[in-house]
């Protein structure tokens, strides 16, 4: 009886003293952990960590995740006004001139991301302010360059209405449009690929395919010119047909026009 | 380069015009012809500072290209230039800037131990200071018939193509012994 008493007690104590091994030794991790989270912290920022130093008072909110980096909570964010063509037009040539060639390239390339941002904006305020009772979401609209190169332009509008979207991106002068503009337009290739999930269609006289997906809804692509493409997603748009008469609400003509395409 | 000069002179003033009078994408396309134009010139002053031999082989300057089809594609500058022509032994070096390849080299760069790993004809090497990928190409016998050599700077990329017997430290050699920091200094 009593060796089964000493058995037990010392049964308890095994299984207690685990418990508290694990304990500390979890306390252990977290202590290192946090330490090792501070000196980081500390490396990387000398000035922050603490609320001594005045700069977290600013910013007010911490991040939820407990750490003590400061959020950025001022700043008026970035100049987007585009570059001055005329201006970079005249450096271009002045730097040319000199034999300063890099340079007179960077003013180039500024010049041409001005004179994309004109002709991106100009395409922008052309497009419907609402389509298939959606609305265009004024935060949305971008524009986008990269003045030169493979990239090209980039037009970005959204219209919503409740659950309901649809995302118009117009894409010009990327050289990869070309590959895309190959793909689409060969029709053997479209009919003999044997996918359901996609078909080509028209656009105002305009070839193009349409795609439907249960995750994201419907797809369409439509080259315009020689290096342009719209493409038009709708999220929640009951048919194929409510997608169609979405993107025929657009002047692919006008557009065309705008950028220049032939 | 008078000529170039000339043409650059004209786009830019067509391009000034077409601006004034609204006229946005005749604008941008003679920005276009202009920018080509510069690129074309720093591509005359890179070649200038290349190499008239490389590793025994003499420069081929007739074939030196400022323009081509990876420059138009690219749409930025593009230098080409041939060493030797014997079937044995030739090298190329070819200059592209904007060059949609440079994410994907920059990414294998990266992770240098993944690549080390699974590849044994290619490897991560630095090149004065710049680390750069290499290439050894086989024969079917895996007799090394040569090694490419693609060193990304900024955003462009020097490719150094040697095709013939030659050894992984010869190769090398023939990188480190480039202009590197001239060709950065005017390609940039």
């Amino acid at each position: 009886m009593k060796a089964k008493l000493w058995i037990t007690a010392l049964a308890l104590f095994s299984i207690s003293y685990v418990g508290f091994a694990q304990g500390i030794v979890g306390k252990l991790k977290r202590t290192a952990s946090k330490v090792g989270e501070q000196a980081v912290d500390k490396a990387l920022n000398p000035n922050s960590g603490t609320n001594q130093s005045g700069t977290n008072q600013t910013g007010g909110n911490q991040s939820s995740s407990g750490g003590n980096n400061p959020s950025n909570t001022t700043g008026g964010g970035l100049v987007v006004t585009p570059p001055d063509v005329k201006e970079n037009i005249s450096d271009a040539e002045n730097s040319f001139k000199a034999g300063n060639y890099s340079d007179a390239r960077f003013a180039l390339k500024q010049a041409m991301l001005g004179v994309e941002m004109e002709i991106g904006n100009m395409v922008l305020k052309s497009l419907p302010e609402t389509v298939s009772g959606l609305k265009k979401v004024d935060s949305e609209d971008e524009v986008t360059s990269m003045g030169y190169g493979w990239v090209g332009l980039t037009v970005k509008r959204e219209y919503s209405n409740g659950n309901k979207q649809l995302n118009v991106i117009i894409a010009n002068n990327a050289a990869w449009m070309t590959a895309v503009n190959m793909y689409l337009s060969n029709a053997n290739y479209a009919s003999t690929s044997g996918e359901q999930n996609w078909k080509q269609t028209k656009v105002k006289g305009y070839r193009g395919v349409i795609e439907y997906s249960d995750g994201s809804g419907y797809k369409l692509s439509v080259p315009i010119g020689q290096s342009s493409l719209i493409v038009w997603d709708g999220i929640n748009f009951a048919s194929e047909q409510e997608m169609m008469n979405a993107a025929n609400v657009f002047d692919l003509d006008g557009i065309k026009n705008k950028l220049g395409e032939k | 380069m008078m000529a170039e000069a000339q043409e650059f002179d004209k786009s830019l003033a067509s391009a000034k015009s077409a601006y004034s009078a609204g006229n946005l994408e005749d604008a941008r396309f003679n920005l276009e012809n202009a920018l080509r134009e510069v690129d074309a010139t720093i591509g005359r002053e890179i070649l200038k500072v290349l190499p008239t031999s490389l590793g025994g082989l003499n420069s081929e300057t007739k074939n030196d290209q400022v323009t081509g089809m990876s420059g138009g594609i690219t749409g930025g500058l593009y230098v080409h230039r041939v060493y030797g022509v014997q079937a044995e032994k030739s090298a190329t070096i070819d200059i592209i800037s904007d060059s949609p390849m440079i994410a994907g080299i920059n990414a294998i760069l990266s992770m240098p131990s993944i690549m080390n790993t699974g590849n044994n004809d290619q490897k991560v090497v630095k090149v004065q200071g710049y680390k750069s990928l290499l290439n050894r190409e086989t024969d079917e016998n895996n007799k090394t018939t040569g090694y490419v050599l693609q060193i990304p700077f900024q955003n462009s990329l020097l490719t150094l193509d040697y095709s013939g017997d030659i050894s992984e430290a010869e190769m090398l050699n023939l990188g480190n012994s480039l202009p590197m920091e001239k060709i950065i200094k005017l390609a940039q």
